[in-house]
């Protein structure tokens, strides 16, 4: 179980607590600078402030989560296989192989990240995530910078990963994806958590016209009339 | 690009139905708490792969051959520092000839070897905390503290001119370390750090030419300058004294623990999250590249672009992974400066070809081609 409570990392999130069973893939969804990052910046241990983490009662060590940070970055011209490496403690090449297959990046194992494209970055950066397959993911919008197909991919792979026991939390726009896909949703507005449940019950239209102020519509999103 | 989401096996959904069909927010209840946590229990088991995350440096490891041939270079280098020089040691007499092996060559050679493993680890490593692969040992402000110390000291400290001067630079560097922290603070990120540094460069540098423009005599002046463009002439065994302990700490400090080197590619968060604790690495690079670089500036004054073109020149035989190009960087370093002494004793007789000189001159050009070629390699 992931046990959260109390954990605030002002100013930017409210004290809040949630628990996750293992197993359960979770999105957290919430307009720009509602707190999703920064709640996962917390849940892995960074940034300071109050509140308790724990993982099956005991504080996440780095052996027991990852988690991915938004940006994309790469200064340095690392081969893909060496980056997904760095997710392992001690070196496995087929453990590395599988988890650059897995995310549709095989062919881009000896390509430096410094020649990739954002998206392929992205891959290969979430790759180095779940190659150790750890009993908690945090990832900050695993499905940004994707098209569609691989977005559906990710997705997916998220589903596989909860299947085999992992707490997964995730944070995306793509509402359609999260509520399609995840077991459970958070939705954050002003640093506060304002739902937590079933994804295709929060992730409804009462909550987007009230968080978001939107609906959902036959051509897709438009803004909702103000109540 | 082929797609292998097709090839994926049909979801399978194991949760053994806890919470598959109640997925209720905010605790659903102690029964399915109980279920869950033989799960839990068996997850963490799974995991326990890391029992220190220490040994996440094994994952890397700089090929051999490389290192060996490295090694091998820097050896035939130092070899031919100590066999070279404007006496043949075989045609005098052979104490004459021991007198000027140890006292004049060793301790050249031993100069060369060890500023220039300083300067290349310190490059390597300020690359990786930076994450600037234009970084160099220089953005810390710690080469401009060191002169400025030691012009200071050439002026006013009396005594022995060697360990006067050294003390002074040392005192600069130490100076220039405390300012750093001082505005950047402790902890801070990678950016904080480069920018701080350029401050404290320049305001080092700016204090080191008035210092200069205010020089009590012609001569303290003309022996500043002689001294800032960096040479290895005429250097004993007591400038060896006084340099080696502190570019020895300095670079064993650096070559140590290249894996939070390597992590800090991915992000100081991600490297927070691989185990590596987030101020370890900033404190380590700062302090072994002050000791390393102070020291070297201390007895010959600045060997400018050293540190910045040796990694770059070694980065690609070890993977591009910053921590593990400084060990090897360390050796190309030794032997790039071991090599341009050799130069600057090759050339024609007359007024002295600076060690400093030498190393820019050729360095300058090197830089504009990394950029220009990094330019026609960008990704997009």
């Amino acid at each position: 179980m992931l046990h959260v409570d109390g954990l605030a990392r002002p100013p930017a999130l409210a004290a809040l607590g949630f628990t996750l069973a293992p197993g359960t893939l979770a999105a957290l969804a919430g307009p720009n600078g509602a707190g999703k990052s920064t709640l996962l910046r917390g849940l892995a241990g960074l940034g300071a402030g109050p509140g308790t983490v724990t993982l099956g009662g005991r504080r996440p060590t780095p052996d027991r989560f990852a988690y991915l940070p938004p940006s994309r970055e790469a200064p340095f011209a690392i081969a893909s296989r060496d980056v997904v490496a760095m997710g392992l403690s001690r070196p496995d090449a087929h453990a590395v192989a599988r988890a650059l297959a897995r995310v549709d990046a095989a062919d881009l194992a000896g390509r430096p990240l410094t020649r990739l494209s954002t998206g392929e970055r992205a891959r290969v950066l979430l790759a180095r995530a779940l190659v150790g397959a750890p009993p908690l993911l945090l990832l900050d919008e695993p499905t940004a910078n994707l098209d569609p197909a691989h977005a559906l991919l990710v997705a997916r792979l998220l589903r596989e990963e909860a299947a085999r026991g992992a707490i997964v939390l995730f944070a995306s726009h793509d509402l359609a994806l999260a509520r399609a896909h995840a077991d459970e949703a958070l939705v954050l507005s002003n640093g506060a958590l304002v739902a937590h449940g079933a994804a295709r019950e929060v992730l409804g239209g009462a909550v987007l016209a009230r968080v978001f102020g939107v609906v959902l519509g036959p051509d897709g999103f438009r803004e909702a009339l103000s109540a | 690009m082929r797609w292998g989401g097709n090839a994926l096996p049909p979801q399978p959904r194991i949760k053994s139905g806890v919470a598959e069909k109640d997925p209720a927010p905010h605790g659903g209840g102690g029964d399915r708490a109980a279920a869950v946590t033989a799960l839990d229990a068996a997850s963490a088991s799974a995991s326990r792969r890391a029992p220190s995350t220490a040994q996440r440096a094994a994952s890397f490891r700089v090929p051999a051959g490389i290192l060996g041939g490295l090694a091998l270079l820097t050896a035939a280098l130092f070899a031919a520092s100590l066999a070279i020089g404007p006496v043949a040691l075989t045609h005098i007499a052979p104490d004459v000839a021991r007198t000027i092996l140890v006292e004049l060559r060793l301790p050249r050679a031993c100069l060369a070897l060890l500023i220039g493993a300083g300067l290349g680890a310190s490059g390597a490593a300020v690359q990786g905390l930076t994450r600037n692969p234009l970084a160099s040992p220089d953005v810390t402000g710690v080469s401009a503290g060191a002169a400025l110390g030691a012009v200071l000291a050439a002026y006013y400290l009396p005594g022995s001119s060697t360990v006067a001067t050294a003390a002074g630079a040392l005192g600069g560097a130490a100076l220039a370390l405390a300012l750093l922290l001082a505005l950047a603070g402790r902890g801070a990120s990678a950016a904080t750090l480069v920018l701080a540094g350029a401050g404290v460069s320049a305001l080092l540098g700016a204090l080191t030419s008035l210092a200069l423009s205010l020089a009590p005599s012609p001569y303290a002046l003309y022996d500043a300058l002689t001294w800032l463009f960096g040479s290895l002439a005429d250097r004993s065994l007591v400038h060896l004294a006084v340099a080696a302990p502190l570019i020895i700490v300095g670079t064993a400090l650096l070559c140590s623990r290249p894996a939070a080197l390597d992590a800090l590619a991915l992000g100081e968060d991600v490297a927070a999250t691989l185990g590596h604790r987030p101020r370890a690495a900033p404190t380590r690079v700062l302090i072994g590249s002050t000791l390393a670089v102070g020291g070297g500036v201390a007895v010959a004054g600045a060997i400018g672009f050293v540190g910045l073109i040796v990694p770059h020149l070694v980065r690609p035989l070890t993977g591009h992974l910053p921590g593990r190009a400084v060990l090897p960087s360390a050796l190309a370093g030794a032997a790039l400066v071991l090599a341009a002494d050799l130069l600057t004793r090759a050339a024609p007789p007359g007024p002295e070809l600076k060690l400093g000189v030498l190393t820019t001159l050729v360095g300058a050009p090197f830089l504009v081609a990394l950029v220009l070629r990094g330019r026609a390699d960008a990704p997009r």
